[in-house]
């Protein structure tokens, strides 16, 4: 039996756009871990706009969006009053998702070179699987997490969790890929 | 701007970027942003 709120009692939260949040984060990291597995690796370079090769636009673009996922960290614990007094001016909800947009925008050219040129190899040793599998991830959390940032009536864990699982995955894919590149191989310039 | 028009215009510029994305993995356009391996 279902029962209606009463006056000042908060409504049930709407699980329905959570459950279909996770549906299609879900088939977005399946889709991308599908397509790594069964596309025939091109093993040809990405454009490298104003670096000296692909690797250096990869591992700087992949560090660029990092820096970028912790400066949104630190703004939506500001607005969530868990950083310091107060919920920060109203303009910082505008660059949480400006620096968000672009930090997304970021990890295109990346992830489509890592899709595009190399795909994903299950003979591959352990950084290339987790790389891959977390690659695969933060696209669907990221997708999950747009979809529940537009949603309204969730459950209040939702969206600080969604947000928590995509800067996780991406801090991943950039420690099994740029920071290993940076401590093993080189530390290229520009 | 307004908040809305702001909204609007992020999450445009996210389909765009999630479309964009989607096709190039389909190969189109794959040709312009991708040149031969170095032999």
């Amino acid at each position: 039996m279902t029962v209606a709120a009463g006056p000042g009692v908060a409504p049930a939260p709407d699980r329905s756009r959570l459950a279909l949040a996770l549906l299609l984060g879900a088939i977005v990291a399946l889709s991308l871990g599908v397509y790594g597995a069964v596309h025939d690796p091109t093993g040809r370079s990405l454009v490298t706009l104003f670096f000296t090769a692909t690797i250096n636009l990869k591992v700087w673009l992949a560090t660029a969006a990092v820096a970028l996922a912790v400066f949104q960290v630190l703004t939506a614990s500001k607005f969530y009053g868990r950083l310091g007094r107060g919920h920060g001016p109203r303009w910082l909800g505008r660059v949480h998702r400006a620096s968000g947009t672009l930090a997304f925008l970021l990890t295109i050219p990346v992830a489509y070179h890592c899709l595009w040129a190399l795909g994903f190899d299950s003979a591959a040793d352990a950084r290339g699987i987790i790389h891959g599998l977390l690659g695969s991830l933060f696209f669907g959390a990221l997708a999950a997490k747009v979809l529940l940032v537009r949603s309204r009536g969730l459950p209040g864990w939702s969206l600080p969790v969604a947000g928590g699982i995509v800067f996780t995955a991406l801090v991943g894919v950039w420690l099994t890929s740029s920071f290993w590149f940076f401590t093993t191989v080189d530390f290229p310039a520009l | 701007m307004t908040r809305s028009a702001y909204n609007r215009l992020i999450g445009t510029i996210l389909a765009l970027g999630a479309v964009s994305f989607v096709l190039l993995l389909a190969g189109v356009g794959s040709s312009f942003l991708t040149r031969p391996p170095v032999p």
